[in-house]
């Protein structure tokens, strides 16, 4: 009876009513969420510009149908911990949650064995009003046997007792793990944690330190999560042009450029690649998309340098090529480029000049 | 019966004088001692307060975000104007794009191997608008490897702009209608300033007006350390 009690109690408080509204929810949330810039209270309460904001972020989350759960998550870890007015669920706040549920599970147990007790010596008692004369011929026995039930009696609800508060304390932690905050870094999904984003930052470090094969693992996880992601796209193109794997890598460069046509990254790629395939016709589609890309005025250099190196080498007009040059060197590229972009342009300077001399000669 | 509990209340606060005398007289030098604590309290305190640097410059923060992910700070440019009819203007803007939609949009993720500076500011707050020739410094000084993106914070979109307008900026401001960036960031009160390194990792926080030096101290002290330990970052991905 006290083991249903108690269930009843764990359910009662861990499947507490859902609000009725999404409005409801976002006040809850907001009363139980702490504005950071100010003592002790709430978002709710509070005037603090940050407290606004917060405001009106859970008012969006909560539209967005974001769970309670991953709303304090995202503020914790932003804020921190702390702005969280619910107790968190593991450590020493679990005691927050858990002692009540123990003090209860007590006080009822506590209250059952009293009950027992007083009702055993209701009924002793009413024996010996009842039988009075027995008592005068057979006291010793009676007693005797009463002595022995109270002892069993105690025993039983020594067991009961202590068998309550082991089940007052499970159910305690069940109720700190599914009420309490969960930290960003033990979020059921972990998808929080191990966002696309942050698998692409592994990613980037693992291409830049030539672990091809890795990096390919790691893009390929992030594409089980978001086959859309553009950095990703990017890397994965990038990764297939170093394999040697021309098509994939132009198949990865449209999938961005089909959600952004004028992605100039992935369009200064593009051209690249094309440029440098043996078929004119390719070629041809190369320097249009380069010129595509460079008629953007991108803020990063690479798209000068393909240009470049694409008049230079292909359309062999080196006064243009010098000019896409001198637009990248002004992009400030690393130094390493930046040398390599001079002297190129140093060279084709004397080209053009020993072929001007050369037409005036002839001239 | 009144007179009763007159005298009864007569006798009893008589005897508590008594209490309360003898309990001086017993211990002559509890009241000084503790009034000479106060006292002492007191003192410390204000020394304290009056010794305090007084709180304009810029504190480097604590926050859950440092050593982070960056959060993927991206929406439609309420600034500059060029950026809104054109891309670029007078120079192209990284991280700043135009959509097919023909609204230039920034995207944090879309600034490669570039330092990425982002302003949190309000257009009533007093410290911002000291702050700005600074942000302007650093702009100017981190041309090609650095990128700084502004974020209204607290404020309404037609008086960020023309707070925009008023100062000046070459650099673009992204607008935050729902609070989303601020929530995102943490930010507790303008001007705030995260600093994010090439890979987009959050570096380091400022609460208050900074300096265009705070964050390039940052930036020496983190590139020192990654050429000590012989792995750039892996923001130059060729």
């Amino acid at each position: 009876m006290a083991a249903v009690a108690v269930v009843a109690a764990v359910v009662a408080t861990t499947a507490s009513q859902p609000p009725a509204t999404s409005a409801q929810r976002a006040y809850e949330l907001k009363e139980a969420t702490l504005c950071p810039v100010c003592d002790g209270q709430s978002v709710l309460e509070s005037n603090a510009p940050a407290a606004a904001a917060m405001r009106r972020q859970i008012d969006v989350w909560v539209d967005a149908g974001r769970t309670d759960t991953e709303i304090r998550a995202e503020l914790a870890a932003a804020y921190g911990n702390d702005v969280n007015a619910l107790p968190p669920g593991d450590g020493v706040g679990t005691l927050v949650w858990a002692l009540p549920v123990v003090v209860f599970a007590a006080a009822a147990a506590g209250l059952w064995s009293a009950t027992r007790r007083w009702r055993r010596r209701a009924s002793v008692v009413d024996g010996v009003t009842s039988g009075e004369a027995e008592i005068e011929t057979d006291a010793g026995g009676a007693s005797e046997s009463a002595a022995a039930e109270t002892g069993r009696l105690r025993r039983a609800s020594v067991i009961t007792v202590s068998a309550l508060i082991v089940i007052g304390a499970a159910a305690g932690l069940l109720v700190a793990r599914s009420t309490g905050l969960r930290l960003p870094g033990e979020t059921i999904s972990g998808e929080i944690d191990r966002s696309a984003r942050s698998l692409l930052v592994d990613a980037q470090r693992q291409f830049a330190a030539n672990q091809v094969t890795q990096a390919r693992a790691t893009l390929n996880e992030i594409f089980r999560i978001d086959r859309d992601l553009r950095g990703a796209l990017l890397l994965s193109s990038r990764l297939h042009s170093a394999e040697g794997d021309v098509l994939s890598a132009l198949t990865d460069l449209d999938r961005i450029l089909a959600a952004d046509p004028l992605d100039t990254e992935a369009l200064s790629l593009r051209g690249w690649l094309l440029v440098r395939v043996p078929d004119p016709e390719l070629i041809v589609i190369g320097i249009a998309t380069l010129d595509a890309a460079v008629a953007l005025d991108p803020a990063e250099f690479d798209p000068w340098v393909f240009r470049g190196y694409a008049a230079r080498y292909i359309e062999s007009d080196l006064a243009a090529a010098i000019r896409h040059y001198l637009v990248a060197l002004d992009r400030n590229p690393p130094p390493a480029m930046a040398a390599q972009l001079e002297s190129a342009i140093s060279e084709m300077e004397a080209e053009l000049e020993t072929g001007l001399r050369t037409t005036d000669a002839e001239g | 019966m009144s007179r009763d509990a007159d005298d009864s209340s007569t006798h009893e606060s008589a005897s508590g004088n008594d209490a309360d005398s003898g309990i001086v007289g017993r211990r002559p030098n509890a009241a000084r001692v503790a009034a000479v604590l106060v006292g002492l309290a007191a003192a410390a305190l204000i020394a304290v307060l009056a010794t305090r640097d007084s709180d304009d410059g810029s504190i480097r923060a604590a926050s859950p975000l440092i050593g982070e992910l960056v959060p993927q700070l991206r929406g439609e440019l309420i600034w500059p104007p060029a950026a809104t009819g054109a891309v670029g203007g007078d120079r192209p803007l990284s991280g700043v794009q135009i959509g097919a939609d023909g609204v230039a949009r920034f995207d944090i993720d879309a600034t490669p191997r570039r330092w990425v500076l982002v302003n949190f500011f309000a257009s009533w707050c007093v410290p911002c608008e000291r702050e700005h020739p600074a942000l302007a410094k650093w702009v100017e000084r981190h041309p090609h490897d650095g990128a700084l993106v502004a974020v209204p914070f607290g404020d309404r979109t037609a008086d960020a702009l023309t707070f925009y307008e008023r100062l000046g900026g070459d650099w673009p401001v992204v607008d935050d209608p729902d609070a989303r960036w601020a929530v995102a960031f943490g930010v507790l009160r303008p001007p705030e300033s995260f600093l994010v390194t090439p890979d987009g990792i959050v570096a380091a926080r400022w609460q208050g007006q900074i300096t265009a030096d705070d964050p390039d101290a940052v930036i020496a002290a983190l590139v020192a350390r990654w050429s000590a330990a012989d792995a750039g970052p892996a923001g130059s991905t060729r």
